[in-house]
């Protein structure tokens, strides 16, 4: 494993000034933002005995730690707890603190997820992307977390049917942030791999954060294959369910237009229960791909289509998202295109005419937001889930793209409680 | 006291009976609900209940000591009111805040910043604690009749400010309401009028009719009816149309009036007019390389032959972007300024 503990604190050298100026409470955050584990590994002076780089590390570690304060438990899976935490300034912080368990998944050392979170994030600070505010190390090794604390996601939003409506300008205002996250991820050449409602995640003052990096990884070089078996299948490009090994920044914007979809019905739009029946259903709405729409298409390993589907007639898009306007039907066509080589890439899409027109994009401190305690709850839920190893499926196993959350909710549901008669 | 008495009864029929005396009996005179139907009970600064007619009974003649045994209160009658919450204690409560939000009535604008104004409301909530729950009686009582003495004016400014607002607000209740009460009358006098109206037509274009010496002229005379009518619609709707605005015009002054107070939220509303920025202030360009659309490089040579590694979607420009990237990256850092500088020195 290798974590980089070199300074870059903001990847490019030009961004990094400006971004200081349009988000000035974000990067104040970011002067304490020490490497995260200053173990010996990390750096030991070479002149200097190894005994005294270890004890500088350890008060380092300390350091560290006695900045923030565990108040309670949000949520405990098989591989990390969520504790709700805050810092011990005037005034406090709330923060996240998500404590991942060393040896229980991999005995030989540390959980994938765990590597790549700290990895990239460490990286990229950026408004729309989830803040690691510091990581340091508790006893028995184990490795903590402290992410800035996010009460929301878009899921949420997105399903409370009843109690939120939302209107063209707030959804332009989330894909906008949306897309800036990603982009900016792409930017720093850093795929994300697992975009869905569900690691959107909105924060107090209703900014959407990306947040999630389990299954991220840099960009891969020339002919190195990367795993197929990556995003949620509900919100998975087709050339990940056709096998590719060779993709790109693509497929994150085939995720994001699922997102724009599912804003815009507030129903998942493409919701295949196996990997199988999401191909058909993509054929059903854009077509069998071949080797017209698709060039190459047929060489890709698992390409297997049903019988050939001319996909929905043309109007089809325009009653079924009529109201995102001309332009948000364009560009929803565009970031769910079936070749990855024509699909729109992030930056093109932020470009896209769609967000100058009226209505404008919702400023974040207006948008709808759900209140109360569920927020907390949904942390602690989303946070403690296992994303999958590097070969595993992602959220699978458990009973379709969106279980393996609330299993640990479910436990002890069907427990009676004792009646206390004592108090009738 | 009565449980003190009915120790011989079963003792679950005796808790059962208790929960319903407590709003059944007073607990002064003990005389029941049974008994007297519109039994009410009142409170007073000790939150000892006691029904109507026990109040009067005792406190006519003028003040006297709390009925209650072992309550040193001296009540006077006048000072007792009803209750407004079930809980006695949340009654309680609520009476302390009244009284001490009534001293402690200081708003966000009186402070320079927001840190004054949070540790303001921490200390009058820390104040208000310890009278609810009876802590430093004695000094916090004093605290809080110091402050009124300090502050007396800005308390009676604030006073009359608050008024003034509850005034403007009942106020402008009241125009929006006779408002809408003014439009919808407007509109059923419009409808009573056009029925009316029509049927005068009517009237009007049969009398004609009847006078009528050909075909052609009933024919006339019935298109000039018509005429005549879509024109009064016309009208009628034009005017409608300079009614609605007017109406519009008052809701927007009396909305502007309540607003008037909230500077900032208007000053939050100018900010969005500002010109759009697809990236938010971010840039990806780099000041020291600019990447081409191909380079040379041997062992990437075969790259665009392979079908397979491109129609999965990899951009070799990608590549090549990351690889001067990855070159230039961390040039303008400085080893001093940079977060986490103290481990990479040690390098």
């Amino acid at each position: 494993m290798t974590i980089r503990t070199g300074g870059i604190g903001a990847p490019l050298p030009l961004g990094s000034s400006k971004s200081s100026a349009t988000a000035p409470g974000l990067q104040n955050a970011f002067i304490e933002n020490k490497p995260p584990k200053a173990k010996p590994i990390a750096s030991a002076p070479p002149a200097a005995p190894a005994k005294l780089g270890a004890e500088l590390a350890e008060d380092l570690n300390e350091e560290i730690k006695n900045k923030y304060t565990k108040d309670k438990k949000i949520g405990e899976g098989t591989y990390a707890i969520v504790y709700l935490g805050h810092t011990k300034t005037q005034p406090p912080t709330r923060v996240a603190i998500k404590k991942i368990k060393a040896q229980t998944i991999l005995t030989s050392g540390l959980s994938m997820d765990a590597i790549r979170e700290v990895k990239y994030l460490q990286e990229l600070h950026h408004p729309n992307i989830i803040l690691l505010l510091d990581v340091f190390s508790s006893k028995n090794q184990n490795l903590n977390l402290v992410l800035e604390f996010l009460d929301g996601d878009l899921e949420m939003i997105i399903k409370d049917t009843r109690g939120i409506m939302y209107s063209l300008a707030d959804m332009k205002s989330w894909m906008l942030m949306a897309l800036r996250g990603v982009w900016w991820c792409h930017t720093n050449h850093v795929l994300h791999r697992d975009i869905k409602p569900n690691n959107l995640l909105i924060s107090s003052t209703g900014v959407l954060k990306l947040g999630d990096f389990g299954l991220a990884r840099s960009l891969s070089d020339p002919y190195r294959p990367m795993t197929h078996n990556v995003i949620t299948r509900w919100y998975r490009p087709p050339e990940l369910l056709f096998g590719a090994r060779f993709y790109s920044t693509a497929v994150d914007v085939w995720s994001l237009g699922c997102v724009l979809a599912e804003l815009l019905l507030r129903v998942p739009f493409i919701a295949g229960n196996s990997d199988v029946h999401q191909v058909e259903l993509i054929c059903n709405v854009l077509g069998t791909p071949n080797e017209e729409n698709w060039p190459g298409v047929t060489s890709l390993p698992g390409y297997a289509v049903p019988s050939n589907n001319p996909g929905q007639p043309p109007g089809f898009w325009e009653t079924m998202f009529g109201h995102s306007g001309h332009e948000g039907v364009r560009l929803l066509k565009g970031m769910m295109e079936l070749d990855p080589r024509k699909r729109v890439s992030a930056k093109s899409a932020l470009e896209d005419p769609w967000f100058r027109i009226e209505p404008r994009p919702t400023r974040p401190d207006k948008l709808p937001r759900k209140g109360g305690t569920e927020g907390e709850r949904k942390v602690g839920e989303d946070l403690q889930r296992v994303a999958g190893g590097d070969e595993g499926e992602p959220g699978g196993g458990m009973g379709g793209p969106r279980g393996g959350n609330g299993s640990m909710a479910a436990r002890g549901k069907g427990v009676a409680r004792k009646l206390d008669f004592g108090g009738l | 006291m009565s449980r003190a008495r009915g120790v011989a009864q079963p003792m679950p029929v005796m808790e059962r009976r208790e929960r319903v005396d407590e709003d059944e009996i007073c607990p002064v005179c003990k005389s029941s609900r049974y008994l007297n139907p519109n039994m009410k009970f009142l409170i007073n600064e000790c939150y000892h209940k006691m029904c109507e007619s026990c109040v009067d009974r005792i406190f006519t003649l003028g003040p006297a000591n709390c009925p209650v045994v072992g309550c040193p209160k001296v009540l006077r009658k006048a000072k007792f009111k009803k209750q407004t919450f079930e809980d006695i204690a949340i009654e309680r409560e609520v009476d302390i805040r009244k009284r001490v939000h009534k001293v402690f009535n200081k708003r966000p604008s009186d402070f320079d910043t927001l840190k004054q104004y949070n540790d303001y409301l921490e200390e009058v909530e820390s104040l208000t604690f310890n009278l609810i729950h009876g802590i430093d009686l004695a000094e916090t009582e004093k605290k809080l009749s110091a402050y009124e003495s300090l502050n007396k004016s800005s308390i009676a400014a604030n006073a009359a400010l608050a008024a003034s607002e509850a005034a403007a607000f009942t106020h402008n209740q009241e125009l929006e309401r006779q408002s809408i009460i003014a439009a919808r009358q407007a509109a059923a006098q419009e409808i009573e009028d056009e029925k009316r109206e029509a049927k005068e037509a009517k009237k009007d274009m049969v009398r004609a009719l009847a006078h009528a010496k050909d075909e052609d002229e009933a024919k006339r005379i019935v298109a000039e009816s018509e005429k005549k009518i879509a024109l009064k619609r016309s009208s009628a709707r034009r005017k409608e149309e300079e009614a609605k605005l007017k109406a519009a015009q008052g809701m927007a002054g009396i909305k502007a009036s309540l607003l008037a107070g909230s500077r900032r939220q208007r000053m939050d509303e100018e900010e969005d007019t500002g010109p759009f920025d697809p990236l938010g202030g971010y840039t990806d360009k780099s000041k020291y390389f600019v990447v081409d659309s191909s380079y040379d490089i041997p062992w990437l040579a075969d790259l665009p032959n392979r079908q397979d590694i491109l129609s999965g979607g990899y951009f070799v420009e990608e590549y090549y972007q990351r690889c001067l990237f990855e070159a230039f990256s961390g040039l303008s850092i400085i080893p001093e300024d940079a977060p986490g500088s103290d481990i990479s020195m040690a390098d």
